[in-house]
């Protein structure tokens, strides 16, 4: 299983934070937000067991993952 | 907290005033736009006497509010010829306030070739001979005061200030008193060296008066809890705005080759995700997250190191990977992170540099991907050759002298790192913005909008405006306002217990809506029109490769959000 945080506001028709536990299957952070209906553009970064990594980075069974909101630069 | 400071830089005066009514329930950009229009004549020549240069407070500068010390600076821009205000992080404007200044007003311009820096601690204020701190980098410079006076903040111009490039920027020391914060935009290093100031050195410590000392720490409590556990800050605090880098390219929006295309090939060399793996590989001085002012909590700033973990530059942000990384073609960190070190020594503004090389490298002057060319460019900047001297003057003056029209600038100042045909809500803020092409007075690249289609974008870019410019109002970094979000009261709340006010949250728009207006009256009255306020041709005309548009968001809704700033309106339309 892996469980992974979603800020609110990343998906249009969710406004709220949510937490999804879900069956875990090898495929790369890119997949996984596809299969969650994220687009990639939408998301500020994905921290895998508190770390930053890439889209292409596959997650792992037990893998904790949040995303994160777009930031604004400067 | 109620003098101002007023440096009269020919007759060598001092003068404390105290601050007028009018200007009490203000800060920051706004009391800066007040003082410019009440004291300055818009038309007046932006390097010459008539003009001045400003440091302003922020309503809760000085005190243990996370984020809330930007130091904000302007004058009539010698870049834009319009007006500007350009803030940044560290130490000056907390110290300022400390020792009870709400602004600092330098004026007038020396006779004599002599030149200065100012010196201030608690109620006294002096002009120090600076002559022999001529031609120093800023780092060099802080390190010549530091020996002097340790751990003061100081605020600086670095050679090409002195050289009066209209591209010259301020340095501002961080938390650890090294000058990487940066009021880089609009030349107004240069309107400081016109005054013939190296820079403002501020001594000692001091607490802020509190009216309501247990209200304040209750909503300091609130405020800070909020902005700390706020999704957008832990992305701050891991990736920094380095973080965009990604998102940009999957918009298409990431300038690359001079604003010719807006998707990089050597993107995933120099993201967000890259920077916090070297940054850890290599240990030594770098850091993935760095205050760059005492008590903040986001911590967006990182060091980047180089091979053998000494610092390279502090920080490696977003505009600078996007102007002086893709634009120009180079996707070698260390060289983007060398690129970045160098302007910050020299004294002059990233964002503008890296559009001016872009231009340079359409015209052939260097191949884009050339980094060797790119840091022997900095080497002309700095020793002041002709090239140098065009470069160090904008990408605009670049475009003119190498008979190049795909200039990406809107009323002379460059644009930072977001392409404004594939975030259409920023194109409208860089057209419109009385300070030329600048994300920060609107940005929207983080909103819930096809950031690609013109609708609703001139909206978008008007209410965005609004907000920002109610934070550079208050002196906060605009990096709260995605923690903070509609829960403006939390700030209300903290102003009121440190002045005994009762302020709300329609009076903190106000104040926001009031510096948009008078920073639009004050370009009226140097005579900027509606017509002003426009998009290049080189993107109203050129499609985008990727994202296949250009911009065209119409003339007739940019003009609609000056003309509703110059009425105050509260809506876009009438």
């Amino acid at each position: 299983m892996i469980v992974v945080k979603v800020p609110g506001g990343i998906k249009k028709e969710v406004s709220v934070a949510e937490t999804l536990t879900l069956e875990w299957k090898p495929m790369t952070i890119l997949q996984w937000l596809g299969q969650l209906g994220i687009e990639e553009k939408q998301v500020g970064a994905v921290l895998v067991n508190g770390k930053p990594k890439k889209m292409s980075h596959t997650l792992e069974d037990g893998d904790e993952v949040q995303i994160l909101p777009v930031l604004s630069g400067g | 907290m109620d003098n101002i400071l007023r440096i009269n830089t020919r007759t060598r005066t001092i003068q404390y005033e105290t601050t007028p009514e009018s200007y009490l329930k203000t800060g920051g950009r706004g009391l800066i736009a007040k003082i410019l229009l009440d004291e300055v004549d818009p038309a007046c020549e932006p390097l010459g006497r008539h003009n001045k240069l400003i440091f302003a407070m922020g309503l809760l500068t000085g005190t243990n509010v996370s984020s809330a010390s930007r130091v904000c600076i302007g004058a009539k821009s010698p870049l834009t010829q319009g007006i500007k205000e350009s803030n940044s992080g560290g130490t000056t404007a907390m110290r300022l306030a400390q020792m009870g200044l709400k602004a600092m007003i330098l004026e007038e311009q020396p006779e004599d070739d002599h030149w200065h820096y100012v010196k201030i601690s608690k109620g006294a204020c002096s002009l120090e001979p600076a002559e022999a701190y001529l031609g120093m980098g800023t780092g060099e410079f802080c390190d010549a005061i530091h020996k002097l006076y340790p751990g003061a903040a100081v605020s600086c111009i670095g050679p090409v200030g002195e050289m009066l490039y209209s591209s010259a920027g301020i340095a501002t020391t961080d938390a650890d008193h090294k000058p990487g914060r940066f009021s880089g935009r609009g030349g107004l290093g240069a309107v400081m060296g016109s005054k013939k100031i190296k820079g403002i050195v501020v001594l000692g410590k001091d607490t802020m008066p509190l009216a309501d000392k247990e209200g304040f720490m209750a909503a300091l409590k609130t405020y800070t809890s909020v902005v700390k556990d706020a999704p957008s800050t832990l992305n701050y605090r891991t990736l920094g705005t380095a973080s965009m880098v990604r998102i940009m390219n999957g918009h298409g929006g990431l300038p690359t080759h001079n604003f010719s295309l807006g998707r990089f090939d050597g993107m995933d060399q120099i993201c967000g995700e890259t920077i916090f793996d070297v940054i850890t590989e290599r240990g030594g001085d770098g850091r993935t997250s760095h205050a760059c002012m005492p008590g903040c909590v986001i911590q967006c700033s990182n060091i980047y190191p180089d091979i053998e973990g000494k610092a390279i530059v502090s920080p490696l942000e977003y505009e600078n990977l996007g102007l002086l990384g893709s634009n120009l073609g180079i996707s070698d960190l260390d060289t983007v992170a060398r690129l970045n070190a160098l302007c910050n020594d020299m004294g002059i503004d990233t964002i503008e540099t890296g559009a001016a090389i872009g231009v340079a490298m359409e015209a052939g002057v260097a191949a884009f991907g050339d980094s060797e060319a790119a840091l022997g460019f900095m080497e002309d900047i700095r020793r002041g050759t002709v090239l140098g001297r065009v470069l160090g003057n904008g990408a605009v003056v670049t475009g003119k002298v190498f008979g190049i029209r795909n200039v990406p600038a809107v009323n002379g100042q460059a644009m930072p790192a977001y392409d404004p045909r594939a975030i259409k809500g920023m194109g409208v803020t860089y057209a419109t913005s009385p300070m030329g092409a600048d994300h920060t007075y609107g940005a929207t690249a983080r909103a819930q909008i096809e950031q690609a289609s013109s609708v609703g974008q001139a909206e978008l870019s008007f209410s965005t405006q609004k907000n920002m410019a109610v934070y550079d109002t208050l002196g906060f970094c605009i990096f709260c306002s995605g923690a903070v979000g509609n829960q403006h009261q939390l700030i209300a709340d903290l102003i009121n217990a440190r002045y005994g006010w009762s302020v709300d949250v329609p009076w903190l728009k106000s104040i926001g809506e009031e510096t948009l207006k008078n920073e639009h009256l004050f370009n009226q009255k140097a005579g900027f029109t509606k017509a002003h306020y426009k998009m290049p041709e080189c993107f109203t005309e050129r499609v985008l490769p990727g994202v296949n548009t250009v911009f065209d968001v119409g003339q007739e809704e940019l003009e609609q959000v000056v003309e509703a700033h110059l009425e105050g309106r509260r809506t876009l339309k009438p």
